[in-house]
């Protein structure tokens, strides 16, 4: 299929406004999905400060407490084991202490101090104590109480935290700093003597009651010992999430290094899950001299399911949108297309039917004349009425076709008008016209009362007949006349002397019937020729018909017979003296053309009516018999019948 | 009343439990009569506590349109603010590191900086390019592990950037903008304004006696000092 241009505008219309409200679609989706991964992005960072912000508070409070400790030393001489279990049984640490294991002192021991410390210690009922590992040093930290005891496996007690390279850092760093300072992640809390997934220990050093600590070395110089507190981190911070976020998983690792040997808690492990993707974000913590990195996931859930919608609606009713506009185009377009197409088939259709009429309302040589009903005013007519009338166009248009002198016989129009109004047409009614230079015309008028723009009006015809007419005159003409004279034949004689026998018989009149044979007429024929037959024919009919009156018939019904009817006579002296006149005009001798001067007579025979014969055929008998009479007798003369 | 300090190099180290803020305390509280326990805290931290109310004092503060609603500030020195940035970075200048985004950026939550560097950081955080640390100490660790590969730094932090490790691997790019002047923080929950004024006539007096001076001397060189202390 091809498309032609229009075609191809309109489609990339189309395109186009589907595209645009698309590309608008997109627009709007893409700002949704941007406000939406800001969303989340900011509910995700506060998500991140909250937990944050936890462990912060968390591990200040736990740091707090081992100040508390700190400050028991720092008031007292001499710190006992009772005495620090009823300071810790004082602090009433609650489950929002959960993952401390305890507290407790680590004294430093000097080598020198060793073998009194664990005399000393074993007096106070441990009697197994000994630090361990087993082995000299320069100098022991080792653990001596962990408080609460209830939970304490004691066989703990003893061991030596400095032997252990994470411990002795953190042990010295707090040494130096005086503040509160946690391991490296560590698995075995030797404080406890159990294994763990993952922990830490926190410390913080204690300096001799009143002297001076303002400088590393003399922190050095003073310490006597630590606070120690060993730390579960699933119990840590399971105590203190709380509420969890939903969708959130936060994993920690010890130090900026995210490895599995680095990991201290994963939220979703504990849960027996795992974590999904790469962390949202990652933030460090200094926790207790330490850094921490916390990595925040985002897992299926988080809340994101209100933006996702929103832009999901979006999408979709924007694809709808975007849809329903191309196709309003569409149809808007096609349907101005479809509608300019039919309009146009129309007009053709239209013009083409207009052609038609027009040709067969301009070519028809028969006249036709629209007109309203109403007043019988012309709409107008065609060529074949101007041509049949003699009118123009103008001449009519707006005219009345009953004021138009155009009837010749008021009658015919009032015919006209009484059929079509009494039978809604006429049909082929024949009517003498006027033309407009006076010329009568035979028309036959058809016409029809039709609807003309919702008004009546009136389609005639008419058709000019005036020449069949002529012809069908001159047709009945030849069948009663003869050809040659142009005289009435036997046929419209037998006629007129019917018509003449009744009317004489109805008025009691008299008539006369004349039978004239020409004498010597064969000779001139046979002589002369036919043609110069035919001319004195023609010159003895003329004299015969100067001879009468107009009422009177001249016939000829054979070669040289001829008939004279006189319909009105008063007696046979009449009769005579007419058929004496005609004999006297037919002696004259006849100049005809071609110089020919012929002389002839005539031998007539007179029968009248009713003395001879009452019908037709009696009488033409009579008066036959009396023109065999007149030839017998000599010829030139003329006989009235005599009966026998 | 209460005082927090933060660990942020030269201001305070809590491994030598030394700093410029902790002897500026020492010294303003010696003078007030006033009884102030001081404690430490994440900077974030502590400018939570201060719009509460819950602490009364914090140093080496700057301010910013969001802070003055909370806060307000009696000034002591001024600073100008540097990108410490890896050498393998190749960053030349400061729209070098903000065109390329492969480059992170480490920052500690909490902190404000000059009016361009704040609006590289804000910038730099629309595209997901800052990591944020509650301290210097890991924001140098993870610089030299090239988890970002640049830092903001203030002249505090000098001197450990001129460890050996950091010094080979960075360069110090300066924000082109005026010193920012800090201060003393007090929260306008729990210190009234006429209390406030009398903070401020202490810091006043502390910078017209010199004692500012001496110990900003302690820390820096004698003409860095000067600049600092003097604006």
């Amino acid at each position: 299929m091809s498309l032609n241009s229009a075609q191809l505008r309109q489609w990339l219309l189309i395109g186009a406004v589907f595209a645009s409200s698309l590309g608008a679609t997109l627009l709007l989706w893409q700002h949704e999905q941007h406000n939406a991964t800001l969303d989340r992005r900011t509910s995700a960072e506060f998500s991140l400060h909250e937990i944050v912000s936890r462990i912060e508070q968390r591990m200040l409070a736990h740091e707090q407490v081992l100040r508390g400790v700190q400050g028991l030393y720092a008031a007292s001489e001499y710190v006992g084991r009772e005495e620090f279990q009823t300071y810790v049984d004082a602090l009433q640490l609650s489950a929002d202490f959960a993952g401390m294991e305890g507290i407790g002192p680590l004294p430093l021991v000097t080598a020198a101090q060793k073998e009194t410390h664990e005399a000393q210690v074993r007096k106070e009922g441990f009697a197994d104590y000994a630090i361990h590992p087993a082995g000299d040093r320069a100098a022991y930290a080792p653990l001596v109480q962990l408080e609460p005891s209830v939970r304490r496996n004691q066989r703990a007690y003893g061991f030596d935290a400095y032997t252990d390279p994470a411990r002795r850092a953190a042990l010295e760093q707090s040494r130096d700093s005086g503040s509160a300072v946690a391991t490296a992640k560590v698995t075995r809390l030797d404080e406890t003597g159990s294994e763990v997934p993952a922990g830490f220990v926190m410390y913080l050093a204690i300096y001799r009651a009143g002297t001076p600590t303002d400088s590393v070395a003399k922190r050095r110089e003073n310490l006597i010992g630590w606070i120690v507190a060993p730390f579960r981190m699933n119990d840590l911070m399971a105590s203190l999430y709380g509420e969890r976020l939903a969708g959130v998983e936060v994993r920690i690792f010890d130090g900026v290094e995210m490895s599995e040997k680095s990991l201290m808690y994963d939220s979703a492990r504990q849960r027996g899950g795992s974590v999904q993707g790469l962390p949202a974000i990652v933030e460090y913590l200094v926790v207790a001299g330490r850094s921490w990195t916390m990595a925040l996931h985002l897992q299926p859930g988080f809340n994101t399911q209100a933006a996702k919608d929103k832009s999901q609606i979006i999408a979709l009713g924007g694809l709808g949108l975007s849809s329903l506009l191309a196709l309003l185009t569409w149809v808007l377009l096609t349907e101005r297309t479809r509608a300019v197409a039919t309009a146009t088939r129309m007009t053709e259709e239209l013009r083409e039917a207009k052609n038609h009429f027009e040709l067969i309302f301009d070519a028809s040589p028969d006249g036709v004349v629209i007109s309203w009903l109403e007043d019988n005013k012309i709409i107008d007519v065609n060529g074949g009425f101007t041509a049949l009338t003699g009118y123009t166009r103008a001449d009519v248009i707006g005219k009345s076709l009953l004021d138009l002198h155009l009837w010749s016989d008021p009658e015919d129009r009032q015919h006209y008008l009484d059929e079509l109004l009494d039978k809604g047409s006429c049909e082929n009614l024949e009517v003498l016209l006027q033309r407009k230079d006076g010329q009568q015309v035979v028309g036959i008028v058809s016409a029809k009362i039709v609807s003309f723009k919702g008004y009546p009006g009136v389609v005639g015809v008419i058709r000019d007949i005036t020449g069949r007419k002529a012809a069908e005159q001159r047709i009945a003409h030849m069948a009663q006349h003869d050809t040659l004279t142009n005289l009435p034949n036997r046929a419209l004689l037998g006629d007129r002397l019917r018509h003449a026998i009744a009317h004489a018989r109805r008025h009691g009149t008299r008539m006369a019937l004349m039978y004239i044979d020409l004498d010597r007429f064969k000779p001139v024929n046979d002589s002369l020729g036919h043609q110069v037959g035919d001319l004195l024919l023609k010159a003895v009919a003329r004299r015969m018909q100067d001879s009468v009156r107009a009422s009177d018939t001249v016939a000829r019904i054979g070669g040289d017979e001829f008939v004279v009817l006189l319909p009105a006579i008063g007696d046979d002296h009449d009769a005579l003296q007419v058929a004496e006149k005609v004999r006297a005009a037919l002696n004259e001798p006849f100049r005809l053309a071609g110089g020919h001067v012929v002389s002839i007579s005539s031998s007539t025979g007179i029968a009248i009516y009713p003395d001879h014969a009452t019908d037709e055929i009696a009488l033409a008998k009579c008066a036959d018999d009396a023109m065999y009479v007149s030839k017998a007798r000599g010829r030139d003369r003329v006989e009235v019948f005599q009966p026998m | 009343m209460t005082l927090a300090l933060h660990q942020h190099g030269l201001l305070y180290s809590a491994n030598t439990d030394t700093g410029i803020d902790k002897d500026f305390a020492e010294e303003l509280i010696r003078r007030s009569g006033c009884k102030v326990s001081v404690t430490v805290l994440p900077r974030a931290r502590i400018w939570q506590l201060i719009e509460s109310g819950a602490l009364d004092f914090s140093l080496s503060g700057i301010a910013n349109p969001d802070r003055d609603r909370f806060a307000a500030f009696a000034w002591y020195f001024s600073n100008k603010y540097y990108l410490l940035v890896r050498k393998d970075a190749n960053v030349q200048r400061l729209e070098d590191f903000e065109r390329n985004a492969k480059l992170q950026l480490g920052v500690i939550r909490g902190f404000r900086y000059s009016r361009s560097a704040n609006r590289m950081v804000d910038r730099l955080h629309e595209e997901q390019r800052v990591r944020y640390a509650a301290g210097l100490e890991p924001l140098y660790e993870v610089l030299m592990t090239n988890r970002v590969q640049g830092m903001m730094i203030e002249p505090f932090d000098f001197p450990e950037t001129q460890s050996a490790r950091i010094r080979e691997a960075t360069r110090i790019i300066e924000f082109n903008d005026d010193a920012v002047p800090h201060g003393l923080i007090m929260s306008k929950s729990s210190v009234s304004p006429a209390e406030q004024e009398k903070w401020r006539a202490l810091v006043a007096a502390m910078r017209a006696d010199g004692t500012v001076l001496r110990i900003f001397q302690k820390y820096f060189a004698r003409d860095l000092a000067q600049t600092m202390v003097n604006f």
